[in-house]
């Protein structure tokens, strides 16, 4: 039988039965190799390219861990209500045992603001000024050797840290801010959704990190608090991450643990966030809570956007994976002053 | 001797087609801009968005010029980007002047033109970029400033100019660069 009689025994399926016994014809054969080859390389193609991926991750430096053993109060977070930003963050670190509680003399310390546009304060898209500058001070008395600021901003970052306030207020009280268009990025180990993305280099070398971000809305997580302020850390790439916003913000959580976190409430954006721009989208409530329980601070600042901590997947989702507490009730308030 | 054939219909539809076609190709040649200034007009519109020279702004130093499409818009503001491209962005031109201020202090000025698909999405994302207590500027149709942020519209063109460095000389400056930008971009 030539092999032309047996393409034609198999039909159109190839596959010929005699006696019972599938038996398999050239076209049909070819066809199986052909598939076969196609999913293997898929494969191969696929395991190069996440171990390229892991590798590239393994390589890379940690993100320290900046937490400290705070052996102040029981309380892990406080809050402060008052006409003055300054004095609420006063209170709130006194709360907790001072500064001196979290931060050595010498220690190199990076203040994390929310700069994320050229809003002026009163539009209430970035941190107040006030809280970020007695935050400096408070670092520079407990004995900080430098204090630095830094955010990568969504806009011109020059633009950003004029018309917030921010260097201005920053630099008087004695810190250096970091010029956004001049930081080196460089490649960390970050696992999760926002692996492979560079973080800026003084943020690998504090060895304090305080993540200061304002309470406001924002279109696609409802609000923005601490654990979404870390994507002002991260380089080109990390528009991505709002594809699956909830996961990848408290995977950041899970990634940056800051000595301490001071969520700025002293006006919220209730509307049009993350930008804002309106007046009418903002209420000043003119309160700050610090603390060492990001989940936690991260609830209180739900709280002041008329928000319950289950209304923000990301809390939820930072819970379950051990980061902290939701319950607002043990933030210790400290009443209007 | 043989007859010439006749021409049928369709060779009188092929010479119909062939002169539209010496028509079109033809009559935009054929008009003429009198006016230098609307060819100027029209290169600089071609060109891209714009920004005057520091000579003509009375600064004393201004950056190189940054440019920037749909493509590395982001690449300068990441985040803010997407508003930009949903008003139409096309194109934009980024710099920052340098005046000598009073008793030698140095005033920065951040300046951007941005050009949109169409005049109104310079409009929207004027709207969008519009400081709280912003005012229009006395004799610049278009433009409004809260002292600090200037913001101007010229057809599918925005301007936008911000003081960086507190200091005196900050409304004047902004007023000065929008002036010669507006000059430039023709009535």
């Amino acid at each position: 039988m030539s092999g032309r009689d047996r393409d034609r025994a198999t039909g159109a399926g190839g596959v010929a039965e005699t006696g019972g016994e599938p038996r398999i014809g050239r076209r049909e054969a070819a066809l199986r190799i052909s598939q076969a080859a196609l999913a293997g390389a898929a494969v191969a193609g696929g395991a190069a390219f996440f171990a390229g991926r892991a590798t590239a991750s393994a390589d890379a430096p940690a993100v320290p861990d900046w937490r400290v053993q705070a052996a102040g109060p029981a309380a892990r977070v406080h809050a402060a209500r008052g006409d003055d930003p300054a004095r609420n963050v006063r209170r709130v670190l006194a709360a907790l045992g001072g500064m001196e509680a979290f931060v050595r003399k010498g220690d190199l310390v990076l203040v994390k603001p929310n700069v994320g546009w050229d809003r002026l304060p009163e539009q209430a898209a970035n941190t107040d000024p006030q809280v970020v500058a007695e935050i400096v001070r408070a670092c520079r008395a407990a004995g900080a050797g430098k204090v630095v600021v830094a955010d990568l901003s969504c806009n011109d970052p020059q633009r950003c840290f004029a018309r917030s306030g921010i260097r201005a207020a920053a630099e008087e009280a004695g810190a250096e801010v970091l010029d956004a268009r001049q930081l080196r990025m460089v490649p960390a180990s970050i696992p999760g959704s926002a692996a492979g993305l560079e973080v800026f280099e003084p943020l690998l070398r504090a060895a304090r990190v305080i993540n200061v971000p304002v309470a406001k809305h924002h279109g696609l997580s409802r609000a923005t608090l601490g654990m979404k302020n870390w994507f002002g850390v991260l380089g080109k790439g990390r528009s991505r991450l709002h594809q699956d916003i909830d996961r990848t913000v408290a995977e950041l959580g899970a990634v940056f643990r800051p000595t301490l976190t001071v969520i700025d409430a002293t006006r919220v954006l209730l509307g049009n966030g993350p930008q804002g721009g309106s007046l009418d989208d903002v209420r000043a409530v003119g309160a700050v809570c610090a603390g060492v329980d990001p989940v936690l601070c991260e609830a209180w600042g739900a709280a002041q956007l008329s928000l319950r901590p289950s209304d923000l997947g990301f809390i939820g989702e930072a819970e379950r994976r051990g980061l902290g507490k939701s319950d607002v009730a043990l933030v210790r308030e400290l009443g209007k002053a | 001797m043989a007859r010439l054939p006749l021409p049928r219909p369709v060779h009188l539809v092929l010479v119909a087609l062939l002169a539209a076609a010496v028509v079109a190709v033809l009559l935009p040649g054929r008009r003429t801009r009198d006016d230098p200034g609307d060819v100027l007009r029209a290169l600089r519109a071609a060109r891209g968005p714009s920004l005057p020279p520091a000579t003509k702004v009375g600064a004393s130093s201004a950056t190189a010029p940054a440019r920037y499409g749909k493509d590395t818009l982001a690449d300068v503001i990441d985040g803010a980007a997407e508003r930009y491209l949903s008003n139409g962005f096309v194109s934009a031109v980024m710099a920052v002047y340098g005046f000598e201020g009073a008793g030698g202090a140095a005033l920065e000025v951040a300046a951007e033109a941005h050009r949109f698909a169409r005049g109104e999405g310079a409009l929207a994302q004027a709207a969008a970029e519009a400081p709280p207590r912003a005012a229009p500027v006395e004799g610049l149709p278009g433009a409004a400033s809260d002292g600090a942020v200037l913001l101007a519209v010229a057809g599918r063109d925005l301007l936008k100019l911000t003081v960086l460095s507190p200091g005196e000389g900050g409304p004047e400056a902004l007023a000065a660069i929008a002036s010669a930008w507006r000059k430039e971009q023709g009535p």
